[in-house]
């Protein structure tokens, strides 16, 4: 249509930039410094824990299993284990997953979050270009990344027996895949119709991205081609080989894949209206089902698809890494050392060794639950401010019940995919004939372990959102100590008191372990107490316009 | 105390968010199988006072009680709300439902729909119920939150700006929903900045401004506080106006005047202009608008009488019986 698309189209995107980084600064900012700040201490404490030796080279052996490198990386250097390798071997997919979240979801927040309120309309119908909006985020985000992995490559300067090259490709890596990852976000918000479908789309190729290279890293150990980790961007930081054999074109395939990527993005939003996703809206059925007519209903029905993308993508976890595990067996029978980390015996290390690492799979899985419990109630703070707790309460309907429905249908939700998910892994796991028959339901048990975490999630959630609305974010913060807990403890030795700090983490899942009745009856206790609490605070308070 | 002939029944209500006012000691009765307009500025309280009167929100502590169907809509309001039905102004509704099955839910909170009303009414506002409800214009959201009001079954009916999006012909259809719910012996609270609608629909009308009620009557009422605007070309001196009883606002060349007239200094002043000598007249009757524009244009101050010293704007839209 256009011969020269580019100047009229991006016009005012400047203007529109300055004012995103206005809008969002503290969204910026909160990223520019958490991910360094988190970042370069676990660097240095890692390096300095590192000692070539007999120490390093076991803790190398350790890298080397199946389960070390779906959670580590692929595995270079591991015959010569410095601290270079490993930092890169296990702290750079991290921080590289944790940058390409950052990425998907600022992009999105900022372009499709923004149409979908109205406000990109606002701004549309000013003299700015028809993708100058979605132009201003992919820069301001781009910047933002490449700030992220320059921080961190040089912070690490600072660290000691860290070749200055390789710190550099270290920061450049994690910056490139960031900026695919942010090329990502933008074509997500083409696609989808709604701010939360693209930010599903965008979490949701990080954590595929995460399994592929997973898949693609343990494949080496089965002697099949690594085709996988290629084609996964999260694999690519790692194949860069810093601080063992260096290789810049990793990062130079990122950039490319980043441009490409961005361009469809731009294709894409030329070829569709304001509001809309790719495809045109569907009509649909002029008449309520039956179970429809009440509050749980339409919980249930707005929050099915995301159960089913989180439960999804558990399965998928559990799909993939049971094949490890069914591999576990060989590889503990050809590298009886390694068994001997384990335990004595190596039919006995098996077991140990495949309930200590299924207790990770559950945790895993039940964090991806937990992400689909804190989205979900933070959706009726939404819901509240857009009107639609109005209009129902504004029906005979009690504000306990209204919650309640919202409470239960995906508290109940959320047990019953991390259930799902967990029976899939199961399932694959129990096809390896190595394993003793009475593992399986030590397995179940850690998803039933898993439970009270989830609820007390929930039920903190619902606290926020019902008490104390304008802090209702502050429900991620427990989860992500459950996560830093789940990696940083094993590896630091963290005492045991520090599990208690957030819910996920609180019960220990291991099948190995004594259950920890304590800790059920104060995570039960509390999660009724925060309930009861959200009920009478919302009772109370004034229903927000 | 309360009386159990008003359907609403509110004095003196306060509610403040923060520092700020929105409702300054309001005062608003409504009684059974009245259609009541609720006229203020934007900003005024009006939605506020919806939200209160529906329980959503919690008058400050001092307040005296509120009273709506005889129940306290804060401490009853399930039972209250079995027997009302709201239109909130800014209609938002689930992207991801359609029209249909959003009144279908609405309905199914409140134990179902009339069935027959509610295919009725969709027919009526040319709705297409098949349609999501994130494609639909602001027009068409307030379609489906009508006709999830108007197909219950309900005694009072709060609506909160209802036609602002609508066309001409669905305001049409709406003001017949009305009349409907009147025969029926329903009582309707109608919040509106549009004049010509409230005239139009309403028994009675009370203007708020900066959060308490500045006038409240039936229109009747209300247009005696008024005074007719008179233009008139005579044949002889305008300058004997001047003196006259019940004429204000006089500019007058040599044979020209104008001036605003009491409503009851009418007979006399036509009786001097008579004697003067009329070449041409025009006589316009006091309209709503005049009153809401002399409350609106002047700072806020209570219950003024209506003093037209401000020069109705030329964009005013009713003057009814305008002679010339």
């Amino acid at each position: 249509m256009d011969a020269r698309p580019g100047v009229p189209e991006l016009a005012g995107w400047g203007r529109l930039a300055v004012g995103i980084v206005r809008r969002d600064r503290l969204r910026l900012a909160i990223w520019l410094v958490a991910v360094p700040a988190i970042a370069l201490p676990t660097l240095s404490a890692y390096a300095a824990m590192s000692e070539t030796g007999a120490g390093g080279q076991a803790r190398a052996a350790l890298m080397a299993t199946p389960t070390g490198t779906v959670f580590g990386g692929p595995g270079y250097g591991l015959d010569d284990y410095t601290s270079g390798a490993m930092i890169a071997n296990e702290l750079l997919l991290y921080l590289v997953s944790a940058v390409a979240l950052a990425a998907v979801t600022l992009v999105v927040h900022m372009t499709r979050h923004e149409e979908e309120l109205g406000r990109l309309e606002l701004v549309g119908a000013a003299v700015v270009g028809r993708r100058a909006a979605l132009a201003a985020a992919v820069a301001v985000v781009s910047v933002e990344v490449v700030a992220i992995g320059l921080a961190i490559g040089a912070g690490m300067l600072a660290i000691p027996g860290l070749p200055n090259v390789d710190c550099l490709a270290f920061g450049l890596a994690i910056a490139a895949v960031g900026l695919a990852f942010s090329a990502i976000g933008a074509l997500a918000a083409q696609l989808a119709t709604t701010g939360r479908g693209a930010a599903a789309i965008g979490v949701g190729t990080v954590g595929g991205a995460f399994l592929l290279r997973a898949f693609g890293d343990t494949a080496t150990a089965r002697d099949a081609p690594d085709w996988a980790s290629w084609v996964s961007p999260l694999g690519w930081a790692n194949r860069t080989r810093v601080f063992v054999d260096l290789m810049w074109w990793p990062i130079l395939l990122a950039l490319v894949f980043a441009a490409g990527v961005a361009w469809a993005a731009w294709a894409v939003a030329a070829r569709r209206d304001m509001g809309a996703g790719l495809a045109a809206s569907q009509p649909g059925p002029a008449r309520a089902a039956k179970n429809l007519l009440h509050p749980s209903g339409l919980v249930w029905r707005r929050t099915r698809g995301a159960l089913y993308g989180w439960a999804g993508g558990g399965a998928i976890l559990g799909l993939c890494m049971g094949p490890v595990m069914a591999g576990l067996g060989d590889y503990l029978e050809n590298n009886p050392t390694i068994a001997g980390l384990f335990g004595v015996d190596p039919r006995s290390g098996l077991n140990a060794a495949v309930e200590a690492f299924s207790a990770v799979i559950v945790l895993y899985m039940a964090i991806l639950m937990a992400v689909f419990v804190i989205l979900g109630l933070n959706q009726f703070k939404a819901d509240e401010a857009r009107g639609f707790v109005e209009l129902e309460l504004a029906g005979p309907v009690s504000r306990p019940r209204l919650l309640g429905a919202t409470e239960a249908t995906i508290a109940m939700s959320a047990l019953l995919g991390l259930a799902f998910a967990g029976t899939t892994y199961l399932l694959v796991v129990s096809t390896d004939q190595n394993l003793d028959p009475a593992t399986a339901p030590g397995i179940g048990g850690a998803v039933l372990r898993a439970f009270p975490g989830l609820i007390l999630t929930a039920a903190l959630a619902s606290f926020l959102v019902a008490a104390l609305p304008r802090l209702a974010a502050l429900s991620w913060l427990p989860l992500a100590y459950s996560f830093a807990h789940a990696v940083l403890a094993p590896a630091f030795g963290w005492p045991n008191w520090t599990r208690y700090f957030a819910p996920l983490s609180a019960v220990d899942l291991s099948p190995g372990e004594a259950i920890d009745w304590r800790a059920v009856a104060v995570a039960g206790v509390l999660a009724i107490v925060l309930f009861k609490a959200a009920h009478v605070a919302f009772k109370r308070r004034d229903i927000a316009t | 105390m309360l009386s159990t002939d008003n359907a609403i029944m509110v004095t003196g209500l306060r509610k403040t968010f923060g520092t700020v006012k929105a409702l300054d000691g309001l005062d608003l009765r409504i009684r059974h199988g009245e259609i009541a307009g609720f006229l203020g500025p934007n900003g005024a309280g009006k939605s506020t006072t919806l939200r209160v009167l529906l329980g959503l929100i919690r008058a400050d502590p001092e307040s005296p009680p509120i009273e709506v169907l005889g129940a306290d809509p804060w401490r009853d309001a399930v039972e209250l709300h079995k027997r009302l039905a709201y239109v909130p102004g800014d209609v938002n509704l689930w992207p991801s439902l359609t029209g249909g099955e959003t009144i279908d839910y609405l309905g199914g909170l409140r134990g179902g729909l009339d069935q027959r009303r509610r295919e009725e009414l969709i027919e009526r506002f040319e709705l297409d119920p098949s349609r999501k409800n994130r494609v639909y214009s602001k027009g068409n959201r307030q379609k489906v939150a009508l006709v999830a009001a108007l197909a219950a079954r309900a005694e009072l009916f709060l609506f909160d700006e209802p036609t602002a999006g609508l066309d001409p012909i669905m305001e049409a259809v709406f003001t017949e929903c009305v009349a409907e719910i009147k025969s029926a012996g329903g009582t309707v609270l109608l919040s509106s900045h549009i004049l010509a609608e409230v005239e139009k629909t309403c028994d009675t009308v009370t203007i708020i401004r900066a959060g308490r009620a500045v006038e409240a009557g039936s229109l009747a009422d209300m247009r005696h506080l008024t005074r007719f605007r008179v233009e008139v070309k005579l044949r002889g001196s305008a300058a004997a106006l001047a003196g006259l009883e019940g004429v204000h606002d006089l500019t007058h060349d040599p044979d020209r005047a104008r001036f605003t007239c009491d409503t009851g200094a009418l007979d006399a002043v036509m009786t001097a202009l008579a004697g003067i000598g009329i070449e041409t007249l025009t006589c316009a009757p006091p309209s709503l608008e005049e009153l809401f524009l002399s409350h609106y244009a002047t700072p806020a101050t209570p219950a003024t009488p209506a003093a037209p010293d401000v020069p109705v704007a030329p964009a005013a839209r009713v003057a009814p019986g305008d002679g010339s």
